[in-house]
C-alpha cells in the first residue's frame, strides 16, 4: 500500500514540477553516454599509448593492453591490464572486478618477486598510473553518482550535441561540476570540461578521434588536460577488438601471475 | 627470524647444476621465435653512519659499493606454449673488491590450459604480510634488505621444480626444491652485528635433504582465501646441542591467508604452525620450539595518493618453559644469546605517499619488536626522473634491543644508501 501511495506523490511531483521532465532526460543521455563509452559490447581488447606531458614538454609513456568483460550492462565489469612500457612496470598485471555500489576489488602482479598484491580501492579519483586521468575516468563514473541537468543543445565541430550540467551528489575536492557535450548520434562524450566552485574551467576532456567497430561507435584518441597544473595525458587506443568473447578465466590470480599470452598480443 | 647467529657467507648458492640442464633443455625444442633483452644497470652506494669499528676491528663503513648490471633474456616458442627466461646479475662489488655472477632467476617454462611447468631458478613469494613472513617460505636476503638494495632484492630465487595447477575457481601451485637455499643475515665483515663465530653446516645434499611447498588458493565471493604447506628446514640457523657447528633444524609448517576489501582498505589475516621437527618437545633449548605465527593487517588510502599499512605479528613459542630453563641458564653463563619471550609481538606501519604524478615516492617505515627487541624506521625517496632513469635514497635507523636479537644486533648499523637505475 505505501509503495501505491509513494507512486502516486511521485507523479504528481511530475506532473507540476516542470523541469521535472528535462532533468530525467538528462538522466537518460548520460546513461546512454555511460553505456556508449564504458560498456560497448560484451567484451573488448585494446592497445593504449599513453603519454603524459608535463609543462616544460618533457614526455613519459607508459603502454598496455587493456581487456574488458561486462557481467552487466551499466554494472559489475572485469578488467585486466597488462603493461609494457615504461621498463620498470614492464611485465606488471593490474586486475580490476569494479563495483558501481561498492569499492572495486583491485590486485596488482609484481613480477620481479613474483608477488600478488591486494589494493585498497576507496578512491576511484586518485591519477591512474600518474596521468591525468583518474581512475574513475578509466573504468566510468557511474551516472546515478551526479545530478544531471541539460543545459540545451549545441554543435560542436559539426556534430549535434546535447550539453548536460553533471553536479557530483558528493562533494569532491578537484572540482564541482562538469559541462558534458554528449554527440546526440554515437553517444560518445565529445568533451567534457571541470569547473571549480569560482567557475574557472580545471580540467577539460575531449575526443579526438572516433570510429565504428563491429557495429559500434569507440572513442579511440582523447586528451585529458589539467589547466591548474599545466598537464595533460593523450591516450590512443590501437588493435581496438569488441565481442571477441574474452574468457572469465583472463580475469583471475591466474593470469595475473601467467599472463594469457593469446589475449595480450 | 632472530638472527642469533649471522650467515653471510653462504650468500651466493650457485645454481644447481641438474635444474640449469633441465631449463637449458626444456628451451632447446623452443625454437625461438621472439627473443627480448631488457635489464639494467643499477649503482647502489650504503655506508653506516657510526665510528664503531667492524667486530673484525677492520674500519669499514661501506655497506655496500657496487654496480649492477642486470640482462634479462626471454625467448617465447612460435606457439607460445614453451619458454625460456633468464634474468642473470652481473656484479662488481667494492667492497669485497671482486666481480660476480649473481643468478637471479634462470627457468623454462611450458604452459598449457590447465596447467604450467617451470624448471630453474625462480622468484616465488607466497602471503599477504609486508616485510614479515609466516608462509612465504622461501630464502630471504636480510642483508640486502637492511642495507637499502631495492626491495626485490630481499627476496632470492630457489633452484625448483614447480607445477601451477588452475581450474574453475581455484589454482595450486607445488614447488619441488631439491636443494635448500637459506637465508642471509647481515654478517660480521659489514655489519657490527653479534656474530659468535660458528661455522654453518647446511644439509647434505641428498634427496630426502629436498623442500617441498604447496599452496592452494580459492575465491569466498570477494576474499581471496589461501591453504599453505611446507615440508623443510628452518631458513636460518640454531646451534644444536651437539659442538661447534650451526646447523639448520627441519621444519614443516602450515598455514592459511585471508585478504578482503573492508571499509574502503584492504584486511589481511594469516596463520600458521611452525613444527620443529628435530625439537618437537621443545627440550633442546638450542633448536628453536614449535610456534604459532600470526599477523592481522590493514591497509586504506587516507587520503589520495597517501597510503598506510599497519601490520600487528606474533610468534607465540610452545612448551616456552623447557626452553626457557635451559636457555635463560646458558645465555647467563655467556654461552647463549637471550632467550625469546613466550610471545613475541611485533608492529610495524607503513606509510607511502606518491607526488608529481606519482613519479616522486616517499616512504616511511617502522618496526617495532614487544619486550623491547628493538626498533627500526626506515624512511625512503624514490624519484622517476625519467621513464628509463630513476633514484633512490633512504636510511636505516636501529635502537633498542638485546644485542642478540634482530634488530637490537643492528644498534651500531645506521646507514644510508642511494641507489641509481637505469633501465633498457
Amino acid at each position: 500500500m505505501k509503495r501505491y501511495i509513494l507512486i502516486a506523490i511521485g507523479m504528481a511531483l511530475l506532473a507540476f514540477n516542470s523541469t521535472a521532465q528535462a532533468e530525467e532526460s538528462a538522466d537518460s543521455i548520460m546513461n546512454k553516454a555511460h553505456l556508449a563509452s564504458y560498456y560497448a559490447a560484451n567484451d573488448g581488447k585494446a592497445g593504449v599509448h599513453m603519454e603524459i606531458i608535463n609543462p616544460d614538454g618533457a614526455t613519459r609513456v607508459r603502454e598496455f593492453t587493456i581487456l574488458r568483460k561486462d557481467i552487466e550492462d551499466g554494472g559489475d565489469q572485469l578488467f585486466y591490464i597488462y603493461f609494457k612500457k615504461p621498463n620498470d612496470v614492464r611485465d606488471m598485471t593490474f586486475l580490476v572486478k569494479k563495483h558501481p555500489d561498492r569499492d572495486d576489488d583491485r590486485w596488482l602482479f609484481i613480477p620481479s618477486i613474483r608477488m600478488v598484491k591486494r589494493i585498497a580501492a576507496s578512491d576511484a579519483r586518485a591519477a591512474f598510473v600518474g596521468s591525468d586521468y583518474t581512475y574513475e575516468d578509466i573504468s566510468g563514473r557511474h551516472p546515478s553518482n551526479d545530478n544531471a541537468e541539460l543545459l540545451g543543445e549545441e554543435e560542436l565541430d559539426g556534430r549535434k550535441t546535447w550539453v548536460v550540467k553533471n553536479t557530483p551528489k558528493e562533494e569532491l575536492d578537484d572540482y564541482s561540476w562538469r559541462k558534458t557535450w554528449v554527440d546526440q548520434e554515437t553517444h560518445l562524450v565529445l568533451k567534457e570540461s571541470y569547473f571549480d566552485e569560482e567557475k574557472a574551467e580545471v580540467r577539460r576532456f575531449t575526443t579526438d578521434e572516433y570510429k565504428q567497430i563491429n557495429g559500434f561507435w569507440v572513442g579511440i584518441a582523447g586528451t585529458m588536460e589539467n589547466f591548474e597544473l599545466e598537464h595533460k595525458t593523450t591516450v590512443r587506443f590501437s588493435d581496438v577488438k569488441l565481442n571477441v568473447g574474452v574468457p572469465d578465466k583472463v580475469f583471475t590470480e591466474r593470469s595475473l601471475k601467467s599472463a594469457p599470452k593469446k589475449w595480450i598480443k | 627470524m632472530k638472527f642469533f647467529y649471522s650467515v653471510s657467507r653462504a650468500a651466493r648458492a650457485p645454481l644447481s647444476l641438474p635444474l640449469a640442464l633441465a631449463a637449458l633443455l626444456f628451451s632447446v625444442p623452443a625454437q625461438a621465435a621472439e627473443v627480448d633483452i631488457h635489464g639494467y644497470l643499477l649503482g647502489t652506494v650504503s655506508s653506516r653512519v657510526s665510528q664503531q669499528p667492524l667486530k673484525t676491528g677492520e674500519k669499514n663503513n661501506w655497506l655496500l659499493a657496487e654496480e649492477r648490471l642486470q640482462v634479462e633474456l626471454s625467448a617465447e616458442s612460435d606457439a607460445g606454449d614453451t619458454a625460456m627466461v633468464g634474468k642473470i646479475d652481473f656484479l662488481n662489488d667494492h667492497v669485497a673488491g671482486s666481480a660476480e655472477i649473481d643468478v637471479r632467476e634462470l627457468y623454462g617454462e611450458y604452459i598449457s590450459d590447465s596447467f604450467e611447468l617451470r624448471f630453474g631458478r625462480q622468484m616465488l613469494t607466497w602471503g599477504v604480510t609486508d616485510r614479515l613472513f609466516i608462509n612465504d617460505v622461501f630464502p630471504k636476503n636480510w642483508s640486502a634488505f637492511f642495507s637499502g638494495q631495492p626491495l626485490e632484492y630481499m627476496k632470492l630465487g630457489s633452484d625448483m621444480a614447480k607445477v601451477f595447477v588452475f581450474g574453475s575457481g581455484w589454482d595450486v601451485e607445488l614447488a619441488l626444491i631439491p636443494v635448500a637455499r637459506f637465508d642471509i643475515t647481515p654478517g660480521s665483515d659489514r655489519f657490527v652485528v653479534y656474530d659468535p663465530g660458528f661455522t654453518v653446516q647446511e644439509p647434505k645434499r641428498q634427496l630426502s635433504n629436498g623442500e617441498i611447498a604447496g599452496r592452494f588458493h580459492t575465491a569466498f565471493g570477494s576474499a581471496d582465501i589461501a591453504l599453505y604447506a611446507f615440508k623443510g628446514f628452518w631458513h636460518q640457523p640454531d646451534k644444536g646441542l651437539s659442538g661447534t657447528k650451526i646447523v639448520y633444524p627441519r621444519l614443516n609448517s602450515y598455514g592459511f591467508t585471508v585478504q578482503d576489501s573492508v571499509l574502503g582498505g584492504v584486511l589481511s589475516v594469516e596463520g600458521g604452525f611452525y613444527h620443529s621437527v628435530d625439537d618437537t618437545a621443545g627440550i633442546d633449548p638450542l633448536i628453536a620450539n614449535s610456534q604459532y605465527r600470526y599477523m592481522i593487517g590493514y591497509e586504506r588510502d587516507i587520503m589520495s595518493d597517501v597510503t598506510l599499512g599497519l601490520q600487528w605479528y606474533g610468534e607465540v613459542m610452545k612448551n616456552h618453559g623447557a626452553y626457557f630453563a635451559t636457555a635463560q641458564a646458558a645465555f647467563q653463563a655467556g654461552v647463549g644469546p637471550k632467550p625469546l619471550p613466550a610471545h613475541r609481538k611485533i608492529v610495524t606501519a607503513n606509510l607511502r605517499a606518491l607526488w608529481m604524478n606519482q613519479t616522486l615516492t616517499t616512504s616511511l617505515f617502522f618496526m617495532g619488536i614487544g619486550d623491547g627487541g628493538g626498533r627500526m624506521v626506515n624512511p625512503d625517496i624514490h624519484y622517476a626522473v625519467t621513464d628509463e632513469f630513476s633514484v633512490n635514497v633512504g636510511a636505516h635507523a636501529f635502537w633498542d634491543g638485546p644485542d642478540s636479537w634482530m634488530l637490537g644486533t643492528m644498534k651500531h648499523d645506521d646507514n644510508v644508501y642511494l641507489n641509481a637505475k637505469w633501465t633498457f
